[in-house]
């Protein structure tokens, strides 16, 4: 916590940051303080400016005019290795790490201890350990980070940052990747961190987080800052008014407090997609069935197999065991072209690896997956036909693009996770698959993509959604399925589940293998 | 933020120095094409003359066939480096096959570009199926193929005595243009079709753009990538047709290292060697930058140790400015 009665130094201070790119004004004179130990989240909607504003920091970007000071001393770097020298570290969500080495040489990559020019492992190992030790980091020297889950490598990365006396920490959507269980992992290293005198600066899409993590906000909007905020004297609604600055809030994620609980589907509505047994090498024995117009949500942390069953009901991975029912009837699903064939979509967690081809235009992509429809003479391309389709996805889901010839990659993560949802809508979707299906996607495109699903579900396809946003799944869910270790261990009516914390509990218990809720 | 949605008057105020940044095409690539041309004409009027320019279409015809091919496979994220080779074991094969089974030109020609199909369909399945690297597989069969028209033909050359092969594909002139253009421009018709009008098309720029993605949209990126090698081998097996006819007879090493013009024409032609990238007519540019350099550089009496030089590094540099 910071020290709210004295006059405090700030550890990096930022006054009327203005940066052009040509015509576009990317930041309109934005000011930034970030005080010694503390967590000072950043929020704003993608193309706010808050990735400008941490670029800058970082020495990526020379700002066009502004004053940038590190203890009261001016700075005019503008080289990401100036940036480090000044003790400024940038933790990306992709992360920096050799995954075939140890932890410790990592940790002391280029800066290994030797004797004779050899490296001295012993020692290495052992100042490693200290290291961990010292900044309370749960890692192993001698641990491979290849054989590590994606939280334990962030604490890698933190680590790293801290061996190169790092005085300011920035962390790009941390958690983007991690499970609700995993998340006080890092919640604690960021804390060791601070306490130490390092200021955080921590970016993220999931205001709950922000609200358990940080010391004061700063919101972005429109290339300025909108306000800054002791975290403990808002609420979450306000928060979201700032950040999208319209009305719009109030259909918009807001904590605990969701607005309608979306009805159980009448018993008698058919079932649309029916697992029997199936099994392979991660999932194990999976039943489950969703109806029409239902949405199921899955719940799991990473490595509980939850993205692994929906790539094998699509045909990514195979089955070695059990049937798969889709609208009564069954089906041999071998590939994905088997899946889509029947009307079942995958929206994979990853868009930009699985989802997108993102140096395409909008138009290829949306045609991509429905490339048998758009034959003629079985072999010419239905250009007019793709296009038209293409409009009618960018209009319908409200995607904010100049023109269906844009490329993906020039659009925000919302507007991309649109199109990545949208080039299934060409055909019938009797099931959808959703992973993740908000990750790195802003507040206002968040709602839009709830309305989509929601439709798709109100006009009859069965949902299964999987997301380490429980308040998410609140949302949107009527039915709740608990996996772990491949298998489904827990199941939970909407009606059951009030708030997020009761979700974590029947994960919990459904490990320990208690009995069903 | 105002809602922007498609609009057609926002797509035609796009400036025209927009449109050429959007491009796939380097502008390097036009630029090069007009200071060859300037540059060897102030060096020799020779060259700028209508029996020259025609010999450099002539001349070039090999390159932009086999380019036509590539230029597929390299869409895909691939690379096919056998063309060479393809080209001398299916004009082998070609000739052979009329000199043994009786002199039919239809059947002689359709023997020589299947046994290019062949291999194609060879180096596809070996890197589509078995996921080897197809920069090794076709490097290897680079080896073999050459390996096996010089064990066919006893590494003499073999004569092609039947003159309507002669004609059909290289002699006999077609509205006043030689045949070897005539294929050509049969070839990139086809090609282009395929490439740009073509579900077939699309499914190559997804599978090179984003193999991943472009499986879990139901594509099948195997048989894509088979099918372009297969195309690419049957091209190369179109051009050993026609250097037996033009020759009226065939070496087994014949073409040897024109694989290196080839993939110069496709990569200056602003084909992405990562995939997903390419146009059919980069790939005539190319292929023709590649002829007037050669045609060029001999009119200038330049010693072709040099030539050999200045291609290898101009196919390092179009890689260079190509992947910005």
């Amino acid at each position: 916590m910071i020290n709210q009665n004295g006059p405090v130094e700030p550890l990096l201070s930022l006054r009327d940051i203005v940066m052009r790119f040509g015509s576009v004004q990317a930041l309109r004179g934005a000011d930034f303080d970030l005080l010694p130990g503390e967590v000072h989240g950043l929020l704003g909607q993608n193309g706010a400016g808050k990735s400008t504003l941490i670029k800058v920091i970082a020495g990526v970007y020379k700002p066009t005019s502004g004053t940038f000071t590190i203890d009261g001393v001016e700075q005019q770097y503008s080289s990401p290795r100036a940036s480090r020298d000044a003790g400024i570290s940038v933790v990306y969500q992709s992360l920096s790490l050799i995954p075939s080495l140890t932890v410790a040489q990592n940790l002391f990559l280029g800066i290994e201890p030797t004797t004779l020019g050899i490296v001295n492992t012993r020692a290495l190992n052992s100042r490693a350990s200290e290291f961990l030790e010292l900044h309370k980091l749960p890692l192993r020297p001698e641990q491979l980070v290849s054989s590590l889950t994606f939280a334990y490598r962030q604490l890698c990365e933190i680590g790293k940052a801290l061996v190169k006396d790092a005085r300011i920490l920035i962390l790009d959507e941390p958690t983007s990747s991690l499970s609700k269980t995993e998340e006080p992992i890092l919640f604690d290293a960021v804390r060791e961190a601070t306490a130490k005198g390092i200021g955080v600066i921590y970016v993220s899409h999931r205001l709950s987080e922000v609200f358990e993590l940080t010391d004061r906000v700063t919101v972005f909007r429109d290339g300025n800052n909108a306000g800054v905020f002791n975290t403990a004297d808002v609420t979450i609604p306000q928060l979201v008014e700032v950040i999208v600055g319209e009305k719009l809030a109030k259909s918009v994620s807001t904590g605990g407090t969701s607005l309608s609980v979306r009805p159980p589907i009448a018993a008698d509505a058919s079932v649309a997609l029916e697992l029997s047994n199936i099994s392979n090498d991660v999932v194990k024995g999976v039943n489950l069935s969703i109806r029409r117009g239902e949405i199921v949500g899955l719940i799991g942390s990473i490595g509980s197999g939850r993205t692994e069953l929906l790539e094998s009901i699509f045909g990514v991975r195979k089955l070695k065991s059990g049937t798969i029912r889709c609208d009564g009837r069954d089906v041999v699903i071998r590939r994905p072209q088997d899946a889509i064939g029947r009307g079942i979509k995958l929206v994979p967690e990853d868009r930009h690896s699985f989802g997108l081809v993102v140096d395409h235009d909008i138009e290829s992509n949306t045609a991509m997956a429905m490339l048998p429809l758009l034959r003629s003479f079985n072999f010419l391309f239905k250009s007019a036909e793709s296009k038209a389709f293409a409009t009618k996805i960018v209009t319908d889901l409200k995607v904010k693009a100049p023109s269906t010839s844009t490329k993906v990659n020039k659009l925000s993560g919302g507007n991309q996770q649109k199109i990545a949802i949208g080039k299934w809508l060409g055909s019938d979707t009797k099931v959808l698959l959703l992973d993740e299906p908000t990750a790195g996607v802003d507040v206002g495109a968040r709602a839009d993509i709830y309305k989509i699903i929601i439709d798709l579900a109100d006009q009859g396809t069965a949902v299964l959604v999987c997301s380490s946003d429980y308040d998410e799944l609140l949302q949107l869910c009527s039915r709740f399925a608990f996996i772990s270790d491949g298998a489904i261990r827990a199941s939970a009516d909407r009606s059951q589940v009030h708030e997020e914390k009761d979700l974590h509990q029947i994960l919990e218990a459904s490990r320990e293998e208690l009995p069903h809720v | 933020m105002s809602e922007q949605y498609v609009s057609t008057t926002e797509k035609a105020s796009r400036g025209v120095r927009q449109r050429l940044a959007e491009t796939d095409q380097p502008l390097f690539l036009y630029g090069a094409f007009l200071l060859l041309i300037i540059g060897f004409t102030v060096a020799n009027p020779l060259f700028l003359t209508a029996g020259n320019l025609l010999n450099i279409l002539n001349q070039t015809a090999l390159v932009t066939i086999m380019a036509a091919g590539v230029a597929l496979v390299i869409i895909t994220g691939e690379i096919d480096l056998s063309v060479g080779s393809v080209l001398a074991l299916s004009g082998v094969s070609a000739a052979l096959f009329m000199n043994n089974f009786g002199q039919n030109w239809f059947l002689g020609a359709l023997v020589g570009i299947l046994v290019g199909a062949s291999v194609g369909f060879i180096n596809g399945i070996l890197t589509a199926r078995l996921l080897i690297p197809s920069f090794l597989v076709t490097l290897g069969m680079l080896s073999i193929a050459r390996g096996i028209a010089l064990i066919m033909t006893g590494t003499a050359p073999v004569l092609v005595t039947n003159a309507t092969f002669w004609s059909v594909f290289a002699e006999t002139p077609f509205l006043g243009i030689p045949a070897p253009i005539v294929w050509t421009i049969v070839v990139i018709i086809i090609v282009w079709v395929l490439l740009h009008f073509s579900v077939f098309g699309r499914r190559i720029f997804a599978t090179g753009g984003n193999l991943d993605a472009a499986k879990f949209s139901g594509i099948n990126t195997r048989a894509v990538k088979i099918s372009v090698f297969l195309i690419s081998g049957a091209l190369a097996g179109l051009a050993g047709v026609i250097v037996a006819a033009r020759g009226h007879a065939i070496r087994p090493d014949a073409a040897a290292g024109i694989e290196l013009d080839v993939l110069a024409a496709v990569i200056l032609g602003g084909t992405s060697l990562f995939g997903g990238k390419g146009k059919i007519y980069g790939v005539i540019l190319g292929s023709l930058i590649i002829g007037i350099l050669n045609n060029g550089l001999v009119l200038m009496g330049i010693d072709p140790s040099i030539q050999l030089t200045i291609k290898g590094a101009l196919v390092i540099i179009a890689v260079a400015f190509g992947r910005r």
